[in-house]
């Protein structure tokens, strides 16, 4: 294992050598490489992600990746005003090699499908609607297309206040893109597992603030999921830093958890690096026996040249601090291209370490935004 | 310390946490609401998984009723004894035996379950031992 996660560094540090410094780059989730302070200002979600506004289609084409047209349909057709549309696909293929069973999996799915559509009634009020195929790493879908998001919203500005009523996943922590990183997978935001919420807030550009309550998908999700309600607070300390707290209660038929946690997001403008964490802590009463828990996610990005940005993260998640041998550790190296608009390609590998149990994943995944 | 140097402290000081601090013991309950709760909710019964109207393979993990119905092959009825049929994935008092332990092992299956990330050896531990106590809904 730790051969394996030292061959994926040293390949990831080649690469970082090997490129030239270059241009200052812009990511959407890091915003303050490029001055861009919200993700509302890129996404039409407050929180990010999903179907990007026009700044976040100009950024993400000049300077995200290294060039090209930014617009729909690369401007074939220009939607009204009142509607805004866009679309996500991403395909995988990977191997994967656990050291307890011995054998190589083989992946190769459909990650996403998603279109997006934004209706805008006059100034302040819209819905949004995301309609796509479910991918899976193993078998068939079922059901074999769903709506992640779908949300009325009273926003009057970017910035100032707003109202969200609908599905989609409540503002918390760092809102990482991949679902399988543990400040995800283990804090209630995995794949599919958007919840119904009540949700509002204030951004401005140096804080933001946002409360949600939160039930869970009956149909997708079921029972086993929880009704809950979180808070999220995030504050700017010059143009570079920027810290944040986050509390979260879930309860389910059974159990009920306890989270608070704070993350940082600090951009160095000469290395041109992007540090961000998160460190979480739960206390959890299964069936009236607690348990307490604690997370923490480290993630470094580092743009070399304008198109790429390669990144590494390592992350722990103790399931239980009272019990041996129940805590996960990981490591991933990333190394993301984007040689044109509406194009990106990822190489990643993935380290994971749980108990005597160590597994390696090392897939490329292509993505395609319309 | 400055508020730069905080949370990266605080991100060592959690990646480091349970190095050295947890008990070799398990005092945790073998009781199925426990298991389901803390292991099966958790790490099986998310939204592409064993939950919802449309749960894979047809095995709802997400409730006790549906885990204990769906793994024993019989009514979730505390301090009644379960059934034994051969196709359940639960052989009540014998774990090496038991589909669901196969599975959670990944030994003479085709995958190992979960798929994404496997059990800590803790979590099956104490999967082995509720069968082994007789598989009871309690």
């Amino acid at each position: 294992m730790r051969r394996q996660v030292l061959l994926l560094s040293v390949a990831a540090a080649l690469v970082a050598v090997a490129a030239s410094s270059g241009t200052a780059l812009a990511y959407p989730q890091f915003q303050m490489s490029s001055g861009t302070n919200r993700c509302g200002e890129c996404h039409y979600s407050p929180a990010g992600g999903g179907l990007l506004r026009e700044w976040g289609r100009s950024e993400a084409a000049d300077t995200i990746s290294r060039g090209g047209d930014d617009e729909f349909l690369y401007g074939a057709w220009e939607p009204p005003k009142w509607l805004a549309l866009g679309a996500d696909f991403r395909g995988v293929t990977g191997i994967k090699e656990s050291s307890d069973t011995s054998r190589s999996e083989l992946l190769l799915f459909p990650m996403q499908a998603d279109i997006y559509s934004r209706f805008a009634f006059g100034k302040s009020l819209s819905l949004s609607v995301t309609l796509g195929g479910r991918g899976a790493a193993r078998g068939f879908p079922r059901p074999p297309l769903g709506s992640r998001e779908h949300y009325l919203m009273w926003q009057p500005n970017t910035t100032g206040p707003y109202i969200r009523i609908g599905r989609f996943y409540a503002p918390f922590g760092l809102r990482q893109t991949d679902h399988t990183m543990y400040v995800r997978r283990y804090m209630g935001f995995y794949s599919w597992e958007e919840t119904y919420n009540v949700s509002g807030g204030v951004i401005e550009d140096d804080w933001e603030l946002h409360a949600t309550a939160s039930a869970p998908d009956p149909v997708q999700v079921g029972t086993g999921r929880p009704y809950g309600g979180s808070l999220m607070y995030e504050r700017a300390v010059g143009s570079n830093l920027r810290w944040g707290l986050q509390a979260k209660v879930e309860r389910t038929n059974v159990r009920t958890r306890y989270i608070a946690g704070g993350t940082g997001k600090w951009y160095l403008d000469g290395p041109k690096l992007m540090v961000m964490a998160e460190v979480d802590g739960a206390r959890e009463s299964i069936d009236s026996t607690p348990r307490t828990q604690l997370l923490g996610h480290l993630n470094l990005s580092y743009f070399p040249v304008q198109g790429v940005m390669v990144g590494a993260a390592v992350e722990h998640y103790a399931e239980d601090l009272s019990v041996a041998d129940t805590a996960r550790d990981a490591a991933d190296l990333m190394i993301q291209v984007f040689p044109r608009s509406h194009w990106e390609v990822m190489l990643m590998g993935r380290g994971e370490q749980i108990g005597d149990t160590h597994s390696v994943l090392g897939f490329l995944m292509v993505h395609y935004y319309l | 310390m400055s508020c730069r140097l905080l949370l990266p402290a605080l991100v060592a000081g959690a990646l480091l946490a349970g190095a050295g601090c947890a008990d070799s013991t398990d005092d945790r309950p073998v009781s199925f609401t426990y298991i389901q709760g803390a292991v099966f909710q958790q790490s099986c019964a998310t939204a592409a998984c064993h939950s919802g109207h449309f749960p894979i393979g047809g095995l709802g993990l997400d409730s006790v009723d549906a885990a204990y119905a769906g793994l024993v092959g019989a009514p979730c009825v505390d301090g009644e004894p379960p059934t034994d049929p051969l196709l359940n994935f639960v052989r009540p008092g014998d774990p090496q035996r038991s589909r669901l332990v196969h599975l959670l092992e990944g030994t003479d299956v085709p995958w190992r379950m979960p798929p994404d990330a496997p059990l800590p050896e803790p979590d099956i531990e104490l999967v082995r031992n509720w069968i082994l106590d007789g598989a009871e809904c309690n």
